[in-house]
C-alpha cells in the first residue's frame, strides 16, 4: 500500500456521527417498509456479495497450497494472504466448463471473462448478437434492487478497448465486462473514482444544495416519466428484432426511478456521514486506483448503498506492465512465458501482488466495525479468474479465493479440495442461497459446493 | 432490386480439379468437410462459405497438401479465374441491402453532436463508459448498448447542457453560492473549530463553484484574525491557482468582518481559495497577546454573474418570443423549431404536445421561460429518439428507401461523426437526397467542410488500429523519450495523412507510397528532423531515404504493432495482413499465442531465430509463413519506430517471399508489391463499409463489395468510393424484417 493511501483513509467523522450510527439507523430505518428481512442476517445486517476479477490466470504451478482444512500451508503465491487468512478460503477444483472452446476455436481470454460470471458459452461473435447469459451478480442484483440505492455496482481499472477485435473473433464486450445484465446486454463498469463517487452520493453540479438537489431530482422523475412514454411510442413502430435497444432503455429508467426514490426517502444524507474527500479523477499510478476504487466499494457497502458488486482489476488479455513491481512488459505477453525462468518470475510477481491487493481489501472490510463484529463478517468476497494457468489457458482448476463470514453463514479459513470439474457455478448457488436468492440451478451448476 | 440469376458462361476447369483435388474432395470423399465436385455441380447460394474458402485456399496456394502433386501457376490462375466468376454470379444472386438495428451514438459522435446543436463542449472520455467495438469500429450498431451506467451519464449531461446553452434573461442567473465553514474544503493545517476553519499556519480553504457562465462576479467571504506583529492578517484570493490580489483582514473574533473583491471569473468548475500568507509565531514575544497570527474563515460566497447576460448563440438561433405571447405559446414556437433538429426528423404535434405537458408539469407559476426550456432540452436529450437512430421498417416484403432525413443522418454520421446540418436537412426535406446528383451535390459540399477529418480520425485511426496508440506503454527504461504526448503526434500524422488525401482528392496509393508526411515539432525531433523556425503547428516535410514512404514509415503504425518491450513480427505481419489486405490468417491453435519475451542486449537480433521455431512446427507453419516475412521486412524499426542502426540493419535478413513465390526487400519492397494489389483496395472498401453501415459483412456483401473494387481499379480516390458506397442499395434501402425471416 502506498504511503498517501493511508491519509485518504475512508474516515468516520469523529467518533461522534457515524460511529454512533451504524448503518441500520442512519441509513436502513427510512426505508424498512420496502426491505423485509431478505439477505441480511440474524443480528439485521444485510449479506454483501462482491466478486474480484483478475486477468490472465495465475501461474497455477505455485498456486493451490499443500494440506487442507485449516492446517493449510500458503503456497509461494499465497503467501501474502498470511495475515487475513483466518478470513478466507481457498477453494481448489473448481472447473468452468463453458470457458472452454467447445468447438468455438482460440479466444479463451474473451470467453474465460465472458463465462466468469454468467458461467455460460459466449456467442462468437465479431460484433452482431452478442450473447453469453445473465451473471449471477445480476441474478443477485435483480431480486434485491429496490432495497438499496444501487442494485449492484460495477467497478474497474481499465476502460473499454477502442479499436480491433479483442481476442480471435470475439466482439470487445467479452473481454472487457464480466457482469451482464442481460445474456445481450453487458453492464458497463465505472473506472473513474470522481465519477463513482459523484454518483454515490448524488453530487450534483458545484456545491449543490440539499433543496437543489431535491429540486433537480423531482424534475428528473417526471423526465423519466415522459420519455418512458416516448420510448413506449417508439417500441410500438419497431421489428420485434430491434426492441433490445428500447428494452434496455426501459430497464435503465426504471433502475434510475428506483434510486430517486430512495434517495428522496432518506432523512439524512449520507455524504454528511462520512468524510471522504472527493477522488480527483483515476490516478496514474495502478496501485492507487485499484486502491480509491477498493475504499469506495467498501464505502458503498458500509452506507448500506448496495450490496452487491463486482471489480474488474483489468479487462481480460490486459497487457498492462507493472513498472512498480520492476515489470515492464506487459502482464498477458508475460503469462505465455514457455517455462522462460525470467519470464515465470515476473509473473509471479504480478500474481503476489494481486493477492497482496485482496488481502489488503480483506482487511479494510474487516477494520470496519459492524455490529458485534466487522463487516467482513457479513460479506462474502470471490477472487478469481476464469484461466487457471496463464501459459496453458486451461479452464479447470481456476485459482479461487473466498473472502468473509457470509453472515455467520460461511467458514473461512480453509483450503478445501474438490473433486476434479466440480462447476465453479456451485458455489455461485450456493452463494445466491445465502444472499436469499431463489435458485434452482445457475449456468452449468450440478447442485451446492458443500463444506464452504 | 434482385438481379437475375447470371449463367455461368465461363466452363469448370474440370480436368484440373480432377489432377489435383478430386481425390480428396470428390466422388465420395469430402477431406475436411469439403467436397469440390458438389460445390461445382450445385447453383444455390447455401454454400457461399465454401466457395469463399476456395477462393481463400487458391489465393495463398495451400492445397493441395504438400507432398501431393501441384498445378503450375497457370492452371492456378485458370481455377481462380473460375471461382471469382461463379463467386461474382452468386454474390449478386444473394444481394440484399441488409437491415441494421437502432443505433446508439457512440461517445463520439455524442459528443460531437452536443457540440454542434448546442454549443457545449462534453469530456465522453473517462467519464462516459468506453464503447465496446465490434468488427474492429465503434460504429458497429450491436454491440453499442445501453446499460443503466449510461443512461445516467446522459441524464447528468443533458442537465449540463440545458444549464450551459441556456441563459436567463429575465432573472439574470444572480445566485449566491455560499460555503460554510464546514462545506469548505481545506490543504495544510487547517482545522474546523467552533464553526469557523482555523488557520494557524500556512494553509488554504476554498470550494469548487459552478459557474454558468465566464463573467464578472463577487467574491464574499467571513473573516477574522488573531492579530499580532506590525502586519494584520492576510488571505490571498487563488482562483484556480492563480492569485487575485490579497486582502487584509483587520477584525477579531469579538467583531468579524465581511470582505470582498469583485472579479471577472470563468465559466464552468472553477476553484475559489483562500490562503493565509502570513502566519507569524513568536512563542517567546514578552507580550502575550502579540506572540501568535492566526486566520479564520468563517464563510465564503461567489455571488453573481452580476454583468449584462448575454445570449447564447444556440439561444440566437432560436424563434424569439413576441411582445405579450405566453410563455407557453413562446415555448412551443421554440420546440417546433428545435426538436426536429435535436431528433433529426420531423417530429408529430403529439410529440411536441408531450414536452409542453413535461414542462407545465415541472413548471411553478411563475417559471421563466428559460427553465422550462431547461427541462425540455434536459428530456429531448434523453429520449431514446435522440440517443438511437432509429430507421422506419418496411411495410411489406421489398427493401424500404430510406426517408429523405434517414438518409441525412446516416451520410452525416458517416462522413462528419456528427448531425445533419440545415443544409443537409434542407436537402432532405426538398427531395434532393432522392436523386443520385443532389446525393452528389451534399457529398461534394460534406467532403469539403472541415467536419469530414472525422473519417480520418474515427476510420483511419480505426481500420489501421491506432486509435488506442495512446494509451500504450511503452517500457519507459527502454524508450523514456515515448510518452502520451508523443504517441497523439504519432497517431496525429497518420490522422494528417488520411486527412490530406480525401482533402486533395488524391490517390489513396499515397497511403502506401507518399513522399511527403505532415508533423508536428515534437515528431519532426524524434525522426531528427530540422523544424523550420517560422513554422507552428503541423509542417509537411518531403520524407528522406531513412523512412519508408507512406504508412510504413509512421512511428504510430510501427509502435502500435510491437510489444512494450520489443518489435514483434507477428503482429506487424497480422497488422498486414488484416489491415491492408484483409485477409487475417486464422488464429493460432489453442493455448497458443505469443512467443517467449527475449530480454538483454541481443535482444532484438535474436527475432529471426525465434521466428524459425514457427516455420519448423508444421501447426504453426501455415500462418506463420503467411504472417512473419511480412512482419520481418518491417525490422529495420524499432518498437517505437526508430531506425535501427545501421550495422544492425545490415546484419538482418529483409528479404522474404510471400506465399504464392513473390520476393521482396525491406518495407519498401513490400510497399511495392502492395502498390495496385486489389487486394489492398478489397480492404479499405470492405472496411469503409463496415463504418459506414455500422454492421459486419456477409456474402450477401459480396457483390457490393467487388463492385466497389472495380470501381476503385478506375479512380482510386476516397472520393470515389464514397460516393459509390452512398449510391449503394446497401447504404439507402433497409431489407425487409418479413424477407429477413426475423
Amino acid at each position: 500500500m502506498t504511503p498517501d493511501a493511508l491519509t485518504r483513509r475512508t474516515m468516520l467523522r469523529g467518533a461522534g456521527a457515524a460511529m454512533a450510527l451504524p448503518w441500520l439507523e442512519a441509513m436502513a430505518t427510512p426505508i424498512t417498509g420496502l426491505s423485509s428481512a431478505l439477505a441480511s442476517t440474524p443480528t439485521g445486517q444485510p449479506t454483501r456479495l462482491a466478486f474480484l476479477f483478475v486477468p490472465n490466470g495465475v501461474h497455477a504451478p505455485h498456486w493451490t497450497p499443500d494440506g487442507v482444512g485449516a492446517d493449510w500451508t500458503p503456497s509461494p503465491l499465497l503467501e501474502p494472504l498470511d495475515r487475513v487468512r483466518q478470513h478466507v478460503s481457498v477453494l481448489s477444483g473448481l472447473s468452468h466448463h463453458n470457458a472452454k472452446a467447445l468447438g468455438d476455436g482460440p479466444g479463451d481470454h474473451a470467453r474465460s471473462a465472458a463465462c466468469f460470471l454468467t458461467g455460460a458459452h459466449p456467442h462468437k461473435t465479431a460484433g452482431s448478437d452478442l450473447a453469453v447469459g445473465v451473471s449471477v451478480d445480476q441474478v443477485a442484483a435483480r431480486h434485491l434492487g429496490g432495497r438499496t440505492r444501487f442494485a449492484s455496482l460495477e467497478l474497474g481499472c481499465e476502460g473499454g478497448r477502442q479499436s480491433g477485435d479483442c481476442d480471435s473473433g470475439y466482439a470487445c464486450a467479452y473481454s472487457t465486462n464480466i457482469s451482464w445484465r442481460s445474456a445481450r446486454t453487458p453492464n458497463a463498469k465505472e473506472t473513474n473514482p470522481r465519477q463513482l463517487f459523484e454518483r454515490l452520493f448524488e453530487v450534483g453540479p458545484g456545491r449543490e444544495t440539499m433543496e437543489a438537489r431535491a429540486e433537480r431530482l423531482r424534475t428528473r422523475k417526471s423526465i423519466l416519466d415522459y420519455v418512458r412514454a416516448d420510448a413506449r411510442r417508439l417500441d410500438a413502430r419497431l421489428g420485434r428484432s430491434d426492441r433490445q435497444r428500447v428494452d434496455e432503455f426501459f430497464d435503465s429508467v426504471r433502475q434510475l426511478e428506483q434510486r430517486i426514490e430512495l434517495v428522496e426517502q432518506m432523512e439524512q444524507d449520507p455524504a454528511q456521514l462520512v468524510s471522504f474527500e472527493r477522488p480527483e479523477g483515476i490516478p496514474g499510478d495502478f496501485r492507487d486506483h485499484l486502491d480509491l476504487m477498493s475504499d469506495l466499494m467498501v464505502l458503498a457497502f458500509k452506507l448500506d448503498m448496495t450490496r452487491v458488486s463486482s471489480f474488474m482489476w483489468s479487462n481480460e488479455g490486459s497487457n498492462r506492465p507493472y513498472p512498480f513491481l520492476d515489470v515492464p512488459e506487459g502482464h498477458h505477453q508475460l503469462s505465455h512465458h514457455k517455462g522462460d525462468r525470467n519470464m515465470v518470475d515476473k509473473i509471479r510477481r504480478i500474481d503476489r501482488f494481486h493477492v497482496e491487493q485482496f488481502a489488503n481489501f480483506v482487511q479494510k472490510l474487516a477494520s470496519e466495525q459492524e455490529g458485534d463484529g466487522s463487516m467482513l463478517d457479513n460479506c462474502m468476497v470471490v477472487y478469481g479468474s476464469a484461466i487457471s494457468d496463464g501459459n496453458r489457458h486451461n479452464h479447470d482448476d481456476l485459482p479461487v479465493l473466498l473472502a468473509g463470514g457470509g453472515g455467520g453463514s460461511l467458514s473461512p479459513g480453509r483450503h478445501i479440495s474438490y473433486e476434479a470439474d466440480t462447476p465453479l457455478c456451485n458455489l455461485y448457488t450456493s452463494l445466491l442461497d445465502r444472499m436469499d436468492v431463489p435458485v434452482d440451478a445457475f449456468g452449468d451448476s450440478t447442485g451446492r459446493l458443500p463444506g464452504i | 432490386m434482385l438481379l437475375p440469376i447470371l449463367a455461368t458462361i465461363l466452363l469448370a476447369p474440370n480436368e484440373t480439379f480432377n489432377a489435383y483435388c478430386m481425390d480428396c474432395h470428390g466422388d465420395g470423399m469430402a477431406k475436411g468437410g469439403f467436397a469440390l465436385d458438389e460445390l461445382v455441380e450445385s447453383s444455390g447460394i447455401g454454400d457461399s462459405d465454401h466457395w469463399v474458402a476456395l477462393r481463400s485456399r487458391l489465393r495463398h496456394r495451400d492445397m493441395p497438401p504438400e507432398g501431393k502433386p501441384r498445378p503450375s501457376e497457370a492452371e492456378y490462375a485458370e481455377m481462380q479465374e473460375w471461382v471469382s466468376q461463379r463467386i461474382d454470379a452468386l454474390s449478386r444472386e444473394a444481394s440484399t441491402p441488409g437491415r441494421i438495428g437502432p443505433r446508439r451514438l457512440n461517445n463520439v459522435e455524442y459528443a460531437a453532436t452536443i457540440e454542434d446543436l448546442f454549443g457545449v463542449p462534453i469530456e465522453t472520455a473517462g467519464t462516459f463508459p468506453a464503447d465496446g467495438a465490434g468488427e474492429g469500429f465503434d460504429t458497429t450498431a450491436d454491440v453499442l448498448t445501453l446499460p443503466p451506467l449510461l443512461l445516467e451519464k446522459y441524464f447528468d449531461a443533458a442537465e449540463r447542457v440545458a444549464r450551459r446553452s441556456v441563459r436567463d434573461e429575465e432573472h439574470p442567473d444572480w445566485t449566491t453560492r455560499r460555503m460554510k465553514a464546514d462545506q469548505l474544503e481545506t490543504k495544510g493545517r487547517v482545522m474546523l473549530r467552533d464553526g469557523v476553519q482555523w488557520m494557524p499556519s500556512r494553509g488554504t480553504v476554498g470550494s469548487t463553484f459552478d459557474l454558468p457562465r465566464s463573467g464578472t462576479y463577487v467574491v464574499r467571504f467571513g473573516a477574522y484574525g488573531t492579530q499580532a506583529g506590525d502586519e494584520p492578517v492576510k488571505l490571498k484570493l487563488l482562483v484556480d491557482a492563480k492569485g487575485h490580489g490579497v486582502v487584509d483582514v483587520t477584525s477579531v473574533r469579538s467583531n468579524p468582518g465581511e470582505h470582498e473583491r469583485v472579479i471577472e471569473l470563468p465559466g464552468g468548475e472553477v476553484d475559489v481559495r483562500l490562503e493565509f500568507i502570513n502566519d507569524y509565531y513568536r512563542p517567546d514575544h514578552p507580550d502575550r497577546s502579540q506572540r501568535d497570527r492566526n486566520a479564520a474563515v468563517q464563510w465564503l460566497s461567489v455571488v453573481g454573474p452580476t454583468d449584462q447576460v448575454q445570449a447564447t448563440a444556440f439561444q440566437n438561433s432560436l424563434p424569439a418570443a413576441r411582445d405579450g405571447e405566453s410563455t407557453a405559446v413562446s415555448l412551443r414556437r421554440i420546440l417546433e423549431s428545435l426538436l426536429p433538429r435535436v431528433w433529426r426528423r420531423p417530429v408529430s404535434d403529439e410529440e411536441v404536445d408531450a414536452l409542453m405537458n413535461l414542462a407545465a408539469e415541472t413548471s411553478s407559476v411563475d417559471s421563466s421561460l428559460t427553465s422550462q426550456l431547461r427541462t425540455c432540452i434536459t428530456a429531448m436529450l434523453v429520449s431514446p429518439s435522440f440517443l438511437l437512430r432509429i430507421e422506419d421498417e418496411s411495410t411489406g416484403f421489398e427493401p424500404a428507401r430510406l426517408k429523405g432525413h434517414e438518409l441525412a443522418t446516416r451520410l452525416s454520421y458517416f462522413l462528419w461523426s456528427t448531425t445533419p446540418d440545415e443544409t443537409l436537412l434542407a436537402a432532405a426535406r426538398d427531395g434532393a437526397l432522392d436523386t443520385p446528383r443532389g446525393r452528389r451535390v451534399q457529398v461534394e459540399r460534406m467532403l469539403a467542410d472541415p467536419r469530414s477529418r472525422a473519417l480520418a480520425e474515427h476510420f483511419a485511426t480505426q481500420w489501421l488500429q491506432i486509435r488506442s496508440l495512446p494509451d500504450r506503454t511503452p517500457d519507459p527504461r527502454r524508450f523514456p523519450e515515448v510518452d502520451p504526448q508523443l504517441l497523439r503526434s504519432m497517431q496525429e500524422e497518420t490522422i494528417s495523412l488520411f486527412d490530406t488525401i480525401i482533402r486533395q482528392q488524391l490517390p489513396l496509393w499515397d497511403l502506401l507510397d507518399a513522399e511527403y508526411t505532415t508533423v508536428d515539432e515534437r515528431l519532426a525531433g524524434y525522426y531528427g528532423w530540422a523544424w523550420p523556425e517560422s513554422a507552428d503547428g503541423m509542417q509537411r516535410f518531403d520524407v528522406d531515404r531513412n523512412r519508408p514512404r507512406g504508412i510504413f514509415g509512421h512511428a504510430s503504425i510501427l509502435t502500435a504493432t510491437s510489444n512494450p518491450t520489443r518489435t514483434s513480427p507477428v503482429k506487424r505481419g497480422k497488422w498486414i495482413l488484416e489491415a491492408l489486405l484483409d485477409d487475417p490468417p486464422p488464429p493460432p491453435p489453442p493455448g497458443i499465442d505469443g512467443f517467449p519475451e527475449v530480454t538483454g542486449d541481443d535482444a532484438e537480433l535474436e527475432q529471426q531465430d525465434l521466428l524459425a521455431r514457427h516455420t519448423a512446427d508444421p501447426a504453426c507453419r501455415s500462418c506463420h509463413a503467411r504472417m512473419d516475412p511480412l512482419g520481418l521486412a518491417m525490422e529495420a524499426y524499432d518498437a517505437v519506430g526508430r531506425r535501427r542502426p545501421l550495422e544492425m540493419i545490415s546484419s538482418m535478413d529483409l528479404e522474404a517471399t510471400l506465399p504464392g513465390g513473390r520476393t521482396f526487400i525491406g518495407a519498401q519492397g513490400l510497399q511495392e508489391l502492395l502498390i495496385g494489389d486489389s487486394a489492398f483496395l478489397r480492404s479499405i472498401s470492405r472496411h469503409m463499409l463496415v463504418y459506414a453501415l455500422g454492421r459486419g459483412t456477409t456474402f450477401a456483401d459480396e457483390a457490393l463489395i467487388l463492385h466497389l473494387v472495380s470501381a476503385l481499379k478506375k479512380e482510386p480516390t476516397v472520393h470515389h468510393l464514397i460516393l459509390e458506397i452512398v449510391e449503394s442499395d446497401a447504404f439507402r434501402f433497409r431489407s425487409s424484417v418479413m424477407k429477413e425471416g426475423a
